[in-house]
This record gives structure tokens, C-alpha cells and sequence, in this order.
């Protein structure tokens, strides 16, 4: 990798404040940190291949996530391609209204950080999580896009709140499973 | 902006490849090249290195679950998905401690001052630069290095941090006249 920084002069100033900040030394962590990563991961390996799992997880999905999912994804897809076409029917934009959604946001990313808990999480549930969590990527790679109107932003970050609300309920649903000693692949099949 | 990060480091498609099938030497091999652009990150937003030791691990747990989300056909680079994952780790790690917020709620009145000029000579001095970043406040310090030394945008900054592009540009400017003061009224040093 180029590493510019190596190529000036030390003694003299930076030109840039990218310049000075490139030139700061690496953190390195105290002790090597593999191996604690390397036994998560073969901790949380037994729960990444169930098909059977998968399968009832499919069907609690329907259940538990996907049926309100489905009614807000109508709004998300609009957002992804077409978030001019609501404007016309979209609530005017305000400051105060999307320092609202912020404020929402801000909190249910609290809430999550909370409710998680990566030590309990079985591979069902991850991979459950996991396709949420793409959804709430998309949402924020279309936020970050340069010329939104401020209708469109704030319609995206309407989906993004409800996008977190859903996140957030099914933690909690998780959570008070694991709390009544049971998870998500148990539960599941017993729907099936 | 053309920003030269740590970060940038081409991974070959082989090597993903590998580790989408499940290699563990691969992903050891993906976790060292990663490990210091990822931990410094952290450290810097963050401001504490046991934080930013347990955002390096959930950071590389995540990019190992979630690896076969990253589709390098959509023009994303490994290392710009991978430093998305680092820095969502980080400021919800921030927010999870309710440091993020306290500092946002505080923020008043926007500061639209654009350009902050060059650093001072002082900005030469690693320790000394390193010092000032650490007298900033958490939000300022954050946007400070996602713009100066991550090299992205106020827009990206924005939804990161789930404020507006100006409150990027607010505390860019804000952050980078007081981080002059600080090292211009740094203690006078002898070689």
C-alpha cells in the first residue's frame, strides 16, 4: 500500500491536515487479538448450518417480521428507486421534522445496542438480524447519495426509523424468549 | 476527495473467495492486514483502546458473518465495505455509551466558517497532534478524522453520524480552528 506520508520530509510542516493526520503513527492493540476472534467464531459455528432451522426460521419470519415488514417494504422500495414519485404526496420537509427522525434514530440505535447481545445470538437469529441490518445499509448508501431533495431525505429517513423499529421489536421478541429460556430455532419449530 | 486512507489495501478476489468458503487462514490473513487501520480508527473516535480493541473484534466478527453481503460488483472496494462496518461499530459504540448524544443535544448554533486553512508546524509533531485530538469533544474529534484522514464526504459524514451534511461542515470547521489553537499554544519544545 502507498504510503505517502513516508515520502515527505518529518521536519517539515504538513502541508494538508490530511497530510498531518496520515503522518500519525498506527494504533496497534496491547496483545495479538486473534485468537479471541478466532474462538468466536468457532463458538458461534454449530448455529450457522441447520437447514431445518432455516427452514422454521423462514416461516416465523412470515410470522414474527415479514408480514409488517412487507406492508413497510412498499414504502422502502419506493425509496430505493423512485423517492421523486412520493413528493408529490410526501409531508413538506422541515428542520424539525427530520431532527425528529434523528432523534429517533439516535434512540433506537441505543435501544439496539442495548438488546443485542452477540454472546446469546443463535445463527438463525444472526442471519435473521443480518438481512435487516442490509436493509438499514441500503437505506444509508441512498442517504449518502449527493442531490437529494430534502422530501427525499426525509422520506428516507422515515423508512430508516421504521426500518430500526422492526429491528428493535425483534431483539425484544428475542430477548424475552431467551429470558423464558428458549430461542428462536426452538420457537420456531413448534410453528411448524 | 482523493483521500489516501489506511485503509486502502486491494484484496484479491481469491483470498475473499476463500474466506466466503469458510477458510479460517484466509480470514487470518484479512484479519492482519485489517487489524491496525481497523483498531486505529477506533482508537481515534473513540478515544480508549480497550473500546476500540472490542470494536476491532466485533468489527472483523461481523465482516466474517456477514462477507457474503459484499458484492464488489456494486464498485465498492473490500476495504471501503470493511471500514463502513469499523466506523458503524464505532459511533454506535459511542452511542450505546451515550457520549454521541450528550454531545449532539449540546450542539447549538452552526459554525459555517469553510476553510480552515493549513495546520500549523506544530501539526508536525505526532504527540502534539495526538494530544490536541484527544482535548476535543468525541463528535468533533469524529468528524475531524472521517473527513481529514478517512476522506469522506459531508454527506457520508452526515448519515454516519445521523445528522445533516451541515452539522458536518459546522463541527469540520469549528473542530479544525480549535484543533490550530491547540497546537499553536502548545508548550514551546526544544529538539
Amino acid at each position: 500500500m502507498p504510503d505517502t506520508s513516508r515520502d515527505r520530509d518529518p521536519r517539515m510542516p504538513p502541508a494538508t491536515w490530511h497530510d498531518a493526520f496520515a503522518a500519525l503513527p498506527p494504533e496497534v492493540p496491547a496483545r495479538d487479538t486473534w485468537q479471541e476472534v478466532s474462538r468466536s467464531l468457532d463458538a458461534a459455528r454449530p448455529g450457522r448450518r441447520r437447514p431445518l432451522a432455516w427452514l422454521a426460521m423462514a416461516a416465523a419470519l412470515v410470522l414474527a417480521v415479514a408480514l409488517p415488514w412487507r406492508a413497510m417494504d412498499s414504502d422502502m422500495d419506493g425509496a430505493a428507486d423512485g423517492a421523486a414519485t412520493r413528493d408529490m404526496t410526501a409531508a413538506a420537509a422541515t428542520p424539525a421534522a427530520l431532527d425528529a427522525l434523528y432523534a429517533e434514530s439516535a434512540q433506537l440505535e441505543i435501544l439496539l445496542a442495548h438488546a443485542r447481545d452477540s454472546q446469546v445470538a443463535s445463527g438463525t437469529a444472526l442471519a435473521m438480524t443480518d438481512d435487516l441490518d442490509a436493509r438499514l445499509a441500503a437505506i444509508d448508501s441512498r442517504l449518502s447519495r449527493p442531490g437529494l431533495t430534502e422530501q427525499q431525505r426525509q422520506q428516507l429517513w422515515t423508512d430508516r426509523v421504521q426500518a430500526l423499529r422492526a429491528l428493535a421489536a425483534f431483539e425484544g421478541t428475542r430477548r424475552w424468549l431467551a429470558a423464558n429460556g428458549t430461542h428462536y430455532d426452538g420457537a420456531l419449530v413448534h410453528v411448524n | 476527495m482523493a483521500t489516501m486512507t489506511s485503509f486502502a489495501i486491494e484484496v484479491p478476489d481469491v483470498l475473499l473467495a476463500r474466506v466466503r468458503a469458510g477458510d479460517r487462514a484466509a480470514f487470518e490473513q484479512l484479519y492482519r492486514w485489517f487489524e491496525r487501520p481497523v483498531f486505529t480508527l477506533a482508537a481515534r473516535i473513540l478515544g480508549d483502546r480497550e473500546l476500540a480493541r472490542d470494536v476491532l473484534q466485533d468489527t472483523m466478527l461481523k465482516a466474517y458473518s456477514r462477507i457474503d453481503s459484499f458484492d464488489a460488483r456494486g464498485g465498492t472496494p473490500f476495504w471501503g465495505w470493511l471500514r463502513q462496518v469499523a466506523v458503524n461499530e464505532a459511533l454506535m459504540r459511542l452511542r450505546r455509551d451515550r457520549r454521541l448524544e450528550q454531545e449532539l443535544a449540546d450542539d447549538g448554533a452552526l459554525d459555517r466558517a469553510r476553510d480552515p486553512g493549513p495546520p500549523p508546524p506544530a501539526a508536525a509533531d505526532a504527540s502534539e497532534l495526538q494530544r490536541a485530538l484527544a482535548l476535543l469533544p468525541v463528535a468533533t474529534r469524529s468528524v475531524l478524522w472521517l473527513y481529514h484522514a478517512e476522506g469522506y464526504t459531508h454527506e457520508e459524514i452526515a448519515v454516519l453520524m445521523q445528522r445533516t451534511p451541515s452539522f458536518s461542515k459546522s463541527q469540520l470547521a469549528r473542530g479544525t480552528r480549535r484543533l490550530r489553537a491547540l497546537l499553536e499554544t502548545r508548550e514551546p519544545t526544544h529538539a
